[in-house]
């Protein structure tokens, strides 16, 4: 366990270095992904010029639950955006040898390679927005909020990484799994909204399915009515223990059946 | 190593489309190649689509008068499918293109054959277009139009108005290209096109009105689009498509489009002149 902090904190410098490196590079992708949040925001306060509130739900939340939903997004893809290698070439070009050869855990080395600092631009855009509700009382801070805060956040994160995990350990059996992943991944754009406006198909697949409602909308509802915390961040907390369970598994099963590429 | 752009020789038009279709047709079998992902690709764009469709629904359900705007229910359904269609239609990928020849270093190569380059990347995107006008875009478009006649037997314009927005989305494209074109010569400067495209498609998805209606802005900025080109790239052919502008409006609008095709073709020639001059590529 302590080699791996030693290991961890190593690729860390290392990715500091890189960073320094290439800053237009880490500029570019930051203004990248903050621009095509801060637009969603931009046009939330259009359409509220128009109306006063959306399903029963006030500008001011709605600008919680989307800003919500950025952080563990950005979390995970800060953590873990080297996962999209495995659906992308890692099987196809049997470029997962490598992590076969050392002694230490595969999951461990594949999100070690990289840290993504584009996602810096997805965590201002939503502390920025979880500031902005703290400070308009949208929500109120307090001891057991802020834990709540911080558990939710980082079993939004697990639901990520592991929906992503899972999507992509296909590639061990189909060797190319991007679209599909990428299918799975963007349905989470469904989850910045309320998920009043939904019909019940979609709903259920958000809630079962690829259950990004979970990392999202649940948890922010309930800081901002402060009801049914078992039924929000206690339901996020189980299902990501369970989601994270189920991709680990496939994974580690995924691992088994790996043939490397070549002659 | 400095290079020099290869003077063309001018060839009759027959010749040059001889010489150029092959670019066009290979990119369609391009995307025909990975039949299956692509459909997922294509399935999965659809989602923003769908978002806000079922946003506008809960906007309107939540809105006390009918018309936001100007726009009913109806015409903002409209609005955003056609906005969707239009920008699949016109979206090219020039940036990336030019990006990753750059970064292969392929660029060289590209040069110096006897052929232009800038030719070539208008005829790869156009088997873009013409792939995307077969899919999604008329599938879609024949869907909304089908269901809308059912459900509100509401016919698609008349024929005169589906013309003025095809020749529209002709004169977007141009525009689209040359923006596009301008844009991927920033990949000279870094090498990171994956975010650079990011960049470019957040705010294209903005500015042109794929999110919402450029009416929806305060005066004021509304007055800045009036200087810019990206009004031109997506909002003016879906309000054509509406029949939400008089005659004499639509000449106009299509007169701002070739303006822009003129000002952003001086303006791309310049820029690659200047990137051309300074080019460095490694290896032989």
């Amino acid at each position: 366990m302590r080699r791996y902090f030693h290991l961890y904190r190593v690729f860390a410098t290392q990715f500091m270095k890189s960073l320094v490196q290439s800053k237009v590079d880490f500029i570019i992708g930051l203004l990248g992904f903050f621009l095509s949040q801060m637009f969603g925001i931009v046009f939330l306060s259009l359409v509220f010029k128009q109306i006063p509130s959306l399903n029963g739900w006030t500008f001011e939340q709605l600008v919680f639950i989307y800003g919500f939903a950025q952080i563990p997004r950005g979390i995970d893809h800060f953590l873990t955006d080297n996962i999209w290698m495995l659906a992308m070439r890692y099987v196809i070009r049997g470029e997962f040898d490598r992590f076969l050869l050392r002694p230490i855990n595969p999951f461990f080395q594949l999100i070690c390679d990289k840290f993504q600092a584009d996602a810096v631009g997805e965590l201002i855009v939503g502390f920025a927005l979880v500031v902005f509700s703290v400070v308009n009382h949208t929500v109120t801070v307090t001891p057991v909020n802020v834990l709540l805060f911080m558990i939710s956040v980082f079993a939004g994160a697990l639901i990520y990484t592991s929906i992503k995990l899972f999507f992509a350990s296909l590639a061990f059996w189909i060797k190319d799994s991007i679209a599909i992943l990428q299918l799975a991944y963007e349905t989470a754009d469904f989850a910045k909204y309320p998920l009043s406006i939904y019909p019940k198909g979609i709903r259920f697949i958000l809630t079962y399915l690829i259950p990004f409602a979970f990392v999202a909308f649940f948890p922010a509802s309930y800081f901002l009515t402060g009801e049914n915390v078992i039924m929000t961040i206690g339901a996020e907390v189980l299902i990501a223990g369970i989601v994270w369970i189920i991709a680990y598994a496939v994974f580690r099963k995924g691992l088994t059946v790996y043939e490397s590429a070549g002659n | 190593m400095g290079c020099e752009v290869v003077s063309v020789k001018k060839r009759s038009l027959r010749q040059s489309l001889r010489i150029y279709k092959p670019f066009t047709i290979g990119r369609i079998q391009e995307q025909l190649a990975y039949k299956w992902s692509f459909y997922l690709f294509i399935f999965s764009s659809m989602f923003s689509l769908l978002v806000g469709y079922y946003l506008w629904r809960a906007i309107y359900q939540s809105s006390s008068s009918e018309a936001l705007n100007g726009f009913t229910q109806n015409d903002m359904i409209v609005y955003i499918f056609m906005s969707f269609i239009t920008s699949n239609l016109v979206r090219v990928s020039v940036t990336r293109d030019i990006g990753n020849d750059v970064v292969e270093g392929t660029i060289a190569m590209n040069l110096v054959k006897p052929i232009n380059y800038q030719v070539r990347l208008f005829f790869s995107s156009l088997g873009n277009v013409l792939f995307r006008f077969l899919m999604p875009g008329l599938p879609i478009w024949l869907v909304m139009s089908i269901v809308r006649y059912v459900n509100l037997g509401e016919l698609p314009p008349s024929p005169i108005v589906i013309v003025s927005y095809l020749v529209s989305v002709c004169l977007s494209f141009g525009i689209m290209f040359l923006f596009d074109f301008c844009f991927g010569l920033l990949s000279f400067y870094t090498t990171y096109v994956w975010g650079l495209n990011l960049a470019k498609q957040a705010i294209l998805g903005f500015l042109t009105g794929q999110l919402i209606p450029l009416s929806f802005f305060p005066e004021a900025i509304q007055r800045i689009f009036d200087f810019l080109p990206f009004a031109s790239m997506n909002y003016i052919p879906v309000m054509i498509y509406l029949n939400k502008m008089p005659l004499e409006r639509v000449i106009i609008s299509m007169g701002i489009q070739v303006i822009w095709i003129i000002i952003l073709y001086l303006i791309a020639n310049y820029f690659w002149k200047r990137v051309t001059k300074r080019i460095t590529v490694l290896g032989g």
